[in-house]
């Protein structure tokens, strides 16, 4: 049965050397991934490790979420052409030899069935489809660990014959065998190559037809800008002259209350800021409004981090933590036009939050409150 | 050191299946298997069997072409 199977699969392309070869692009893909994936994920939650973020360069996440989407899709073709090369071990007979090599076994699938879903449930997420019972972030955070580990394992495992097929020899394999591979890496090059196009066009305006492997396209949505979450979605609604809203400010027991028309009377500021989705599409904006460094110290604060609130009643985004190096950061504002005009609803309207290097969730819309809090207490 | 490597892998799962398991609910946890499972059973035992077909068919497609064209 297993000899029938193997002999099926059987095809002189497969073998070490194309699994190496293979195995270092991924590898390399995997590990950008991992840090712009990791770096995201601090932004996102600062209390598991504050103080490794940054805000300036402005447009520093805007690169680190691009290349991360950037190098997932990529690592699509790539691990179906590994793993396609290894097909045969998978029909091996008898399936587990000793108790080191059912460890092994067991590391493989992990790792296949990891990393597999990984890349997945990535690519739908930036579709916005979540057609999973589990949630998003979290289990992407997880799950990462878990193919490093396991990838360690691999790699740690497979040294001898890694060392042995790092570089190509000749003599080593037949020559219809060398052609075979060659065109099965011509295939996953070009396969890997078009995930690389209909991806990273997408944030380049004079080829953004290219991206076809991306859902939405920067420019749509109103006043110009992408939207991905509106009022109605989150459930927020202001009446156009926002007569009753205010902007609470808090800083210890003291609370400060802005009207739109005390915040259109500050000192107001111009900022060119990109709003850089975790999707990985990035788009320039020009913002108008009262820099948040200046309010936070007409409020009575100094320093400190900023819990940011929204007129959201629900989402997971309704409060955020805004760290200090970004509050402080004088091209923050509490942004109150987009294009020179009011924001519209689903960009946030009455003001919004815009700040350097942080991911488009991040920019709270519809702000409704903003708490200073020193060394995590309020 | 591959020793070391192995060990160091090791904890890394294990700090992996540890945020999963604080930061999801047992019915996520159920789910997430299901998918993990799903992955392997539909990579191995549909996609790859299709195109281990389609190449043996492509394989034969281009000796046949070969063929008439002689």
């Amino acid at each position: 049965m297993s000899a029938k199977l193997l002999d099926a699969a059987h095809s002189p392309a497969r073998g070490t050397r194309l699994s190496v070869v293979i195995g270092r692009w991924l590898a390399l893909t995997f590990a950008v991934c991992l840090v712009t994936g990791f770096y995201s994920h601090l932004l996102q939650d600062p209390s598991t490790w504050p103080g490794v973020t940054f805000s300036r360069p402005a447009w520093l996440y805007a690169v680190t979420q691009s290349v991360h989407i950037v190098a997932g899709t990529v690592s699509i073709p790539l691990l179906l052409g590994k793993l396609w090369a290894v097909y045969p071990e998978l029909l091996r007979w008898p399936p587990v030899t000793s108790v080191l090599h059912g460890l092994e076994r067991v590391s493989i699938a992990v790792l296949v069935s990891a990393s597999l879903v990984e890349v997945t449930i990535g690519v739908i997420n930036t579709f916005q489809w979540y057609p999973w019972p589990f949630p998003f972030r979290e289990t992407h955070f997880a799950l990462a660990w878990v193919i490093l580990g396991s990838l360690l394992i691999h790699v740690a495992v497979k040294y001898p014959k890694i060392a042995a097929h790092w570089r190509g020899s000749r003599a080593a394999s037949a020559p219809d065998a060398g052609r075979a591979r060659r065109r099965v890496l011509a295939l996953v090059g070009a396969a890997a190559a078009a995930a690389f196009v209909g991806t990273a066009s997408e944030n380049v305006p004079a080829v953004r037809a290219l991206a076809v492997f991306t859902p939405r396209r920067p420019g749509r949505g109103s006043q110009g800008l992408a939207v991905n979450r509106t009022a109605e979605a989150a459930g927020v609604a202001v009446p156009a002259d926002a007569a009753d809203w205010r902007l609470r400010v808090v800083v210890g027991e003291r609370v400060s209350e802005f009207s739109l028309a005390e915040l259109a009377a500050r000192p107001q500021a111009e900022r060119s800021l990109p709003i850089a989705c975790v999707e990985g599409w990035v788009q320039d904006a020009a913002w108008g409004g009262v820099p948040l460094a200046g309010l936070l110290e007409a409020a009575g604060a100094s320093a400190g981090d900023v819990v940011v609130e929204s007129l959201e009643r629900a989402g997971n985004y309704r409060m955020t933590i805004l760290p200090e190096r970004f509050a402080w950061d004088p091209l923050t504002l509490v942004a109150l036009r987009l294009g020179g005009e009011p924001l519209s609803l689903d960009h946030g309207f009455p003001a919004r939050l815009i700040a350097p290097g942080r991911p488009g969730v991040l920019q709270t819309k519809w702000l409704a409150e903003l708490r200073v809090i020193t060394g995590g207490k309020a | 050191m591959r020793t070391t490597i192995v060990a160091a892998g090791t904890v890394l799962i294990g700090v992996g299946a540890v945020l999963l398991a604080t930061m999801l609910t047992v019915p996520q946890l159920v789910g997430l298997g299901v998918w993990l499972a799903c992955a392997v059973v539909l990579h191995d035992g549909v996609w790859v069997p299709l195109v281990t077909a389609a190449s043996r068919g492509g394989g034969w497609a281009r000796r046949a072409l070969r063929r008439t064209a002689r």
